[in-house]
């Protein structure tokens, strides 16, 4: 992730929560802790992303074959 | 000699090389450029002139004997290790060395005279976190220049140096060239030096030239891949033009300024332009992210970011914490998105030479809040960003961002030009016919702070 959220569109109050929730449970599982300042950019950041992640997600992929050991200077065989 | 120092990176390495220029006075020059310039853009970070002057000493009469260049705070150099830009390490710290990069200026008789700002661990399109402080725009220092290769960026649009290696991972030569008005070669992947780079299993990140035309990217991107980049007269190029959000959802003096260019380009190469596309473009923005910054950020295991101390940005320590939450489906479907677009665009290359669509959405946005206006609505620039430059880092093919008009801000606005791996040579005949076609408007324009006078 690059943005830096300053804005960010429309979320409701209680899914700001709920990421904030996820956020500090799923931090202290991994033995991380979050301030304040840091939950609140982690959930602008998720306002942003969550719905392209999400799409990329639902998106319907299975079709497409993998390049195992692509090499991405050339195009691929 | 400031009058050399304000000429091309061609003009002086043809200048050295004639014998119409003494090298010790240009880097002498270009030193007290730095000096006198840098505080107000804080492009270059480090400099050391015994040993500027020690690589002049033992300079090989290659093609930039005796040139001055900056290189991008993210390589090492044999007397200092890189930063990144952070105030801490997010893996094992560094060792000074000689990079890939490094070793190509080197063996080309090019001078090194800094090291340059870069966004805090590359992590950003728009340079305005750096543990050094954010660089300026040379076009309005209150403006981001881009990131994450910023200092390059700016130094050369002050005219701090004619020439910098940047490096390129989700965009970050390209950002800065169109922000500051310059062309930025993102090469084909793997076809510049990038030994000694922090991740060194990377599949998307590529060392480039960042200079002020297409004809001086030549000049150190033939130094950069290890063989001389040759020029054509591009005749008859089908150009492909993507519709949808990469050009619609843009400012509207950037959208005009850059069908324009198109339509010049389109008219000088006597070439056709048609409406392409290809399949996964509307997952690019989060793929690019999410396969740049796996790679990237493999060593930003939990105990390191917690180790993260408050020297380390705020959106640095938060948005390292949101990636650990990150679902690994995503992952996965990115790696699958990559496949996809790599394989139509493999077969859009059979029917197109070209792709263009503007390099950036909306001019430099400011330090203070680097938000762009879209039509769409507002987004900060890091978010926008990756969805107009992502696509040439996810399939490996060369992208080029070239300035084609100034906003009624006076800020640049850049387009940007994707060919078929390997042919990076026709990006800048491209964008050399292009320059040609405008008469040079554009690259030699300077910002204020560089103008003569």
């Amino acid at each position: 992730m690059t943005a830096a959220p300053e804005q960010g569109g429309g979320a409701k109050a209680g899914e700001a929560d709920a990421v904030g929730r996820f956020a500090r449970a799923g931090l202290e599982l991994l033995g991380l802790e979050a301030d304040e300042a840091e939950i609140a950019v982690i959930e602008a950041a998720d306002r942003l992303y969550r719905p392209v992640i999400e799409r990329l997600l639902e998106a319907e992929l299975d079709g497409v074959d993998p390049e195992p050991g692509a090499d991405m200077s050339r195009p691929p065989a | 000699m400031t009058e050399l120092l304000d000429g091309t990176l061609t003009e002086q390495a043809a200048a050295v090389a004639g014998g119409d220029a003494d090298p010790s006075a240009l880097l002498d020059a270009a030193l007290a450029r730095i000096e006198e310039r840098n505080p107000s853009v804080n492009a270059i970070v480090d400099t050391f002139p015994e040993r500027s002057r020690q690589m002049l000493a033992e300079a090989p009469r290659g093609p930039l004997y005796g040139v001055p260049v900056a290189i991008k705070d993210e390589w090492p150099l044999p007397w200092r290790a890189e930063r990144l830009g952070a105030a801490e390490y997010l893996g094992p710290a560094p060792r000074p060395g000689e990079s890939g990069p490094y070793r190509a200026l080197h063996d080309a008789g090019a001078v090194i005279v800094g090291v340059a700002n870069m966004h805090e661990y590359g992590a950003g399109s728009t340079g305005h976190i750096s543990a050094f402080g954010p660089a300026r725009n040379p076009w309005n220092t209150d403006r981001c220049p881009g990131g994450s290769s910023s200092g390059p960026g700016a130094a050369v649009a002050a005219r701090l140096v004619s020439g910098a290696v940047g490096a390129d991972g989700i965009g970050s030569i390209r950002y800065p060239a169109a922000y500051c008005g310059l062309t930025g070669l993102k090469p084909t992947f793997g076809r510049s030096a990038m030994q000694g780079h922090h991740v060194p299993s990377t599949t998307t990140i590529v060392s480039g030239p960042m200079c002020r035309d297409a004809a001086d990217c030549r000049l150190l991107g033939g130094v950069l891949f290890g063989s001389e980049l040759t020029a054509s007269e591009p005749r008859g190029l089908r150009i492909g033009v993507v519709p949808g959000e990469l050009w619609d959802d843009c400012d509207p003096e950037v959208n005009a300024a850059c069908r324009q260019a198109v339509e010049i380009l389109r008219e000088a190469s006597e070439s056709t332009v048609a409406e392409v596309d290809f399949a996964g473009r509307e997952h690019v923005l989060i793929s690019s992210i999410l396969v740049g910054s796996t790679e990237e950020l493999a060593v930003a295991t939990p105990k390191r970011v917690a180790g993260l101390g408050d020297d380390v940005s705020l959106i640095a320590r938060a948005l390292l914490r949101y990636r650990l939450l990150i679902p690994a489906a995503t992952i996965a479907k990115s790696v699958r998105v990559r496949s996809l677009v790599r394989r139509s665009l493999a077969e859009l290359f059979e029917r197109v030479d070209v792709l263009a669509w503007p390099t950036v959405a909306a001019p430099a946005p400011p330090l203070e809040n680097p938000t762009v206006n879209l039509p769409s609505g507002a987004y900060p620039a890091d978010y926008a960003n990756p969805r107009q430059a992502g696509l040439a880092n996810l399939a490996g093919v060369p992208a080029i961002s070239l300035p084609v008009g100034l906003s009624s801000e006076g800020l640049p606005i850049g387009l940007q030009l994707l060919a078929p791996w390997g042919r990076d040579e026709l990006l800048l005949d491209a964008a050399e016919a292009l320059e040609r076609a405008n008469g040079r408007q554009w690259v030699d324009a300077a910002p204020p702070l560089a103008r003569p006078g």
